[in-house]
């Protein structure tokens, strides 16, 4: 059931187009991220939507009501701010009860509500601090509980973990996630940290300068990502390009330069002949020091030398040159390591994988490849 | 003491020596001089009377006391009304320049001669003057109302000479006002006006504090401007104290009516400095001086008894408190 759509939002600033033609729905009761790169934009339409900021031309629809014109204090929408806003002469207590208080709600009800959401973000018995005595974490938790108290339909999240540390950020991750599973309310973030994105999000927008580049559940954008801006932006990955040949059926040939052929999955249905770029992400390789048996008509199988190895106990990354092609793979050590010979700097390597693992790209950028170019070391 | 307590003494000492001699010395002088008897020539005679004292029951001064006093209030109401939304239109001004530009067009006149500017006013105001046609023209007063020489005149000049010293405090805690905090009201179901009311004003009270200090007690003491652009019925007592001196020359009778304004002004100073050690040091951002509020009554006590070790030991373990 569709709780909030926006409709061909498109926002300038003077000459800098930062929404083009923006549209798309998201369900009540979900996790919702919009996730990109700084300067995309996702900020930009998290105030249209909490009504900061007017659109140049499109719509918001808020659970049917035509929302675009309302100013912030006439909307159903509720924001915790990156830098979380909260008033710093009043208590928690004040803080929290702002929202009723402004809206003419009784003493007597307030009095009752928000002790009940101080526990619900842990933070009962803190009424009488000031925001300076808190920590980054209890500052978060009074902006989460003094916006829903107000029992907003929507809330919308500014980069909520962007200014806390590590082991904090994880912890808020899970708090959040158990939250919203209290609370039930859709829950909206805006993140550029796609692994953030990634754990606690039902579906996922990629937005780049402005548009929207692929939505999805977080499992569509990492295997079946369209474009190869979303296929670098998540996770990492390689790209091949290559001319397709000899069609049949569901399956395809490929001819990479300098490759032996190689066997893919064609869903969507290429031509002959046609130029096509590929992703494989590195988890679908898998590495062996002995060639091994070609079981299996639709295995491809690369021969390259290690140029990288890096150990990091569950699994092990490697860089393997393969022709002109530097292939980042994952190897994950199901048996003890210690056992196995180990892989090592300079070894010639065998590598498949299988052609139902590779997936082709609708849209390929050469400068998308620049998402890659730092290793993601964790 | 620590020692960087003591650094900090030093620093402070030749600061505190001038104000010692040439502020509290001059003013403990004249408070003693009200004492003292009058000399034929106009000097000060030999003995010590309490004559300065009774005069002070001159039946027209409580008419200029309470002038004095309501005329003091109002200017630093009205100024601090103006200046507040002055200032916070000017503070969200994006750009720096046309912030600076208007800063400047508060702010120059400020620099220009006192003197010359209520000079101005007396052109302004004048009888004969263009602002008078105008409003005979339009039919608001008759002829033959004077704007000048009157206690509305005094206020007007009063409220235009002070709008600066208001403007100063107020706009430089506007600038620092985090403006995101009105957008998170407005979130929360405020409207404009609520946000305005419950976030900025108290945003900017630390500003608004001192505006009043610095306009109300140059108000209580003005007498340029009453005796300048003020009539017969409008005096206040900074320019009884001037008209003793300078013209009466009774400087005992000057002495005890300066010591009445003194003592009107340092109240008012006194009380500010308590209520703000009790509701929090300007520094309130600091965790480790902030106080429950819960615990004003103990404070109140430790207030009256402060002492700097005292004070500071005990805001400090009020402060680990806190923090756990």
């Amino acid at each position: 059931m569709e709780i909030l759509r926006f409709e061909n939002i498109t926002k300038k600033y003077g000459q800098n187009t930062v929404l083009e033609d923006v549209s798309f729905s998201i369900n009540a009761g979900e996790v919702f991220s919009l996730l990109g790169p700084s300067g995309c934009g996702k900020t930009t339409l998290l105030r249209i939507c909490g009504g900061f900021e007017p659109c140049d031309s499109g719509r918001v629809i808020l659970d049917g009501v035509d929302i675009t014109d309302q100013p912030p204090n006439e909307r159903a929408v509720r924001t915790v701010f990156q830098n979380y806003a909260l008033f710093p002469h009043m208590t928690v207590w004040d803080n929290v009860a702002f929202g009723l208080k402004a809206t003419g709600v009784d003493p007597k009800t307030i009095k009752e509500e928000v002790p009940k959401y101080l526990e619900l973000v842990q933070l009962s018995g803190f009424e009488n601090r000031k925001p300076a005595q808190l920590s980054g974490g209890q500052r978060q938790r009074v902006a989460i509980a003094r916006a829903l108290i107000n029992k907003p339909k929507v809330l919308l999240l500014d980069e909520p973990l962007a200014a806390l540390d590590l082991k904090l950020r994880q912890r808020m991750l899970i708090e959040l996630d158990t939250l919203h599973d209290n609370v039930g309310i859709t829950f909206i973030f805006v993140t550029h940290d796609q692994q953030e994105a990634m754990s606690i999000s039902d579906h996922i927008a990629v937005l780049k300068s402005g548009k929207i580049k692929q939505i999805g559940t977080p499992t569509e954008l990492y295997e079946a990502p369209k474009s190869s801006f979303v296929a670098a932006f998540i996770g990492d990955t390689n790209f091949f390009e290559g001319t397709v040949t000899n069609l049949d059926g569901d399956y395809c040939d490929l001819q990479i330069e300098d490759f032996p052929l190689l066997h893919l999955y064609n869903d969507k249905n290429v031509k002959e002949g046609a130029l096509v770029h590929i992703s494989i992400r590195p988890e679908k390789f898998s590495v062996y020091a002995t060639k091994p048996e070609k079981t299996n008509p639709k295995t491809n199988l690369l021969f390259g030398k290690v140029e990288e190895v890096i150990y990091l106990g569950a699994h092990t990354r490697y860089w393997i040159r393969v022709q002109d092609w530097r292939i980042s793979v994952i190897k994950q050590h199901y048996g003890y390591a210690l056992d196995e010979r180990s892989i090592k700097w300079g070894d010639p390597v065998w590598l498949s994988f299988e052609a139902d693992n590779a997936y082709m790209l609708d849209q390929y950028l050469e400068d998308d490849e620049e998402l890659l170019a730092l290793p993601d070391l964790d | 003491m620590k020692l960087r307590n003591c650094g900090n003494f030093f620093l402070g000492l030749p600061a505190f020596v001038w104000l010692l001699i040439f502020y509290a010395l001059p003013a403990i002088v004249v408070f003693f001089i009200a004492f003292k008897p009058v000399d034929s020539n106009g000097g000060i005679g030999d003995g010590w009377t309490l004559r300065a004292i009774q005069e002070l029951k001159d039946p027209s001064y409580p008419a200029i006391m309470w002038r004095t006093f309501w005329q003091g209030i109002v200017s630093t109401f009205v100024c601090i009304a103006v200046s507040i939304p002055i200032c916070y239109q000017l503070a969200r001004i994006p750009s720096v320049k046309v912030k600076n530009f208007f800063l400047l067009l508060i702010v120059v006149p400020f620099w220009t001669n006192f003197l010359i500017r209520i000079y101005a006013w007396k052109v302004f105001l004048h009888p004969d003057g263009a602002l008078k046609h105008l409003l005979v023209w339009m039919g608001v007063i008759p002829q033959s109302t004077m704007l000048l020489y009157n206690q509305w005149a005094v206020l007007a000049v009063m409220i235009y000479t002070y709008i600066p010293f208001a403007v100063l405090p107020i706009y430089s805690v506007s600038e620092k006002f985090d403006f995101s905090l009105l957008d998170a009201a407005k979130d929360l179901g405020a409207s404009s006006f609520y946000a305005f009311r419950k976030v900025f004003l108290p945003g900017i009270s630390k500003g608004v504090l001192t505006a009043v200090m610095v306009v109300l007690i140059p108000a209580f003491g003005a007498y340029l401007i009453p005796d300048l652009v003020g009539g017969k019925d409008s005096h206040l007592v900074g320019d009884m104290i001037a008209r003793r001196v300078f013209v009466d020359r009774n400087l005992p009778h000057a002495s005890a009516l300066s010591a009445v304004l003194m003592i009107a002004v340092f109240l008012p100073l006194v009380a500010f400095i308590w209520f703000r050690k009790i509701f929090g040091s300007k520094s309130s951002d600091d965790p480790r001086l902030q106080l429950k509020q819960q615990d004003t009554k103990q404070r109140l006590g430790s207030s009256l008894l402060f002492t700097p070790e005292n004070g500071i030991s005990q805001t400090q373990q009020k402060g680990e408190e806190a923090n756990e």
